[in-house]
């Protein structure tokens, strides 16, 4: 409350009324309130200290854990290399791209015709047994050296007697190439006499 | 501790305070009221509670007769000063800091009417003018005769006019320090003070009434 005359006279203030006021405003807080008006206060400070000590680590916490990372992610990007670099496949001047193409083709054809006239010689040529070894023989398989079907492969008498097979028709190279296969394969195997 | 800086306006001292020690004594409590909530915001509670003691009073007073309701005046009190140690962070003593807190009271308060619209000037739950049973001889001394006259003078009054009658005796704030407060302009301020000042003078000075069975 202010003190009487530490306002300036003016037409608003009239001292009367004004001490009619201050004579009777005597009523005080109720203690409950105080009580907890600072229980608030002091509530209040305890966890904007508790608060400050949570902050004051955990900024540089936080930027040394995202300093570290970072660093670990560069050192692991630096060294996955899993992939080799794609070759170069850019044209290189004067090359002929529909040359090399049309070689490749011809390379393909002339293979193919082998492997037509050796069936055509087995099948000309040979008796029923042959017939036979002609329809058991894959024809596109003596292009990678495979005169046996693949289920005569499976066990050493069935590829033995392919084998065989190949010999009476007079593929002695077959023959020859397949027996070295099965060596290979089964070396404990022993033909039976 | 950090150093209080502030000087108040030279326009608003003059007309808040005359005189060269009553300036300066004014001068003196502000710049300690800035201190001690600089101190508080450091986390000293004893500024708080020193600061607290100071301006309690007349606060509640203030809130008091502004909503004559004891409720209406404890939940506003309470309120206006969670806000004050909320702010404490924020707090730049750019004012007085009696003209700081009854501006957030009067906010409050205002905030307060505009969430309970109930509200009502209801002289039957005026502290005031509830009489207790058991002071029913008290009441007719002249002083609580006296207190009835004021508080029912005071309820007469427009909530803009009391509102800025009771920030200047109750709170001591300048004309511009309650148009600062209240958010109008200074001759919006003058006038209602005026016009609070007559109608309680003529209020007070006229023949008493004993209708009220009180006298």
């Amino acid at each position: 409350m202010t003190n009487k005359g530490d306002k300036p006279p003016n037409e608003e203030h009239d001292p009367e009324v004004s001490a009619r006021y201050r004579a009777l405003a005597d009523e005080t807080t109720p203690k409950a309130l105080d009580r907890r008006v600072l229980r608030s206060a002091r509530k209040a400070v305890d966890n904007s200290r508790s608060t400050g000590w949570g902050t004051s680590w955990y900024r540089p916490a936080t930027f040394l854990a995202t300093l570290g990372l970072s660093l670990a992610l560069l050192l692991e990007i630096s060294d996955f290399r899993v992939f080799d670099p794609p070759p170069d496949v850019t044209l290189q001047p004067g090359a002929n791209v529909f040359q090399d193409a049309a070689d490749n083709a011809a390379r393909s054809v002339r293979e193919v015709d082998a492997t037509a006239d050796e069936s055509l010689q087995l099948s000309n040529g040979g008796t029923n047994e042959s017939d036979a070894i002609t329809t058991t023989l894959p024809t596109s398989s003596a292009t990678d050296g495979q005169h046996c079907s693949d289920e005569q492969l499976a066990l050493p008498e069935t590829w033995w007697q392919c084998i065989q097979e190949l010999r009476k028709a007079g593929l002695q190279a077959a023959a020859e190439s397949e027996l070295v296969n099965l060596h290979k394969a089964f070396p404990q195997y022993m033909p039976a006499k | 501790m950090a150093v209080v800086t502030h000087v108040l306006p030279l326009g608003q001292a003059q007309l808040s305070r005359y005189g060269s020690v009553a300036y300066a004594d004014q001068m003196s409590i502000h710049t300690e009221d800035s201190a001690l909530m600089l101190r508080y915001k450091d986390g000293d509670i004893a500024a708080f509670e020193t600061l607290y003691r100071r301006h309690k009073d007349s606060l509640y007073r203030y809130l008091l007769r502004l909503s004559q309701n004891r409720d209406a005046a404890e939940d506003v009190f309470q309120e206006v000063w969670s806000k004050i140690i909320k702010s404490r962070e924020n707090y730049r003593p750019t004012a007085k800091f009696s003209t700081f807190l009854f501006r957030v009271a009067h906010n409050c308060f205002i905030d307060y009417i505009r969430r309970n619209k109930r509200h009502t000037h209801n002289s039957a739950i005026d502290p005031d003018s509830r009489p207790n049973p058991g002071d029913e001889p008290e009441l007719t001394t002249e002083k609580e005769f006296a207190r009835r006259r004021m508080t029912d003078a005071l309820r007469t009054l427009p909530e803009e006019q009391r509102d800025v009658f009771l920030l200047y005796e109750e709170a001591g704030l300048s004309i511009d320090a309650i148009a600062t407060a209240t958010g109008v302009n200074r001759e919006t301020t003058k006038s209602r003070l005026r016009y609070a000042v007559n109608k309680l003078k003529l209020a007070l000075t006229e023949p008493e009434n004993n209708d009220d069975g009180y006298a």
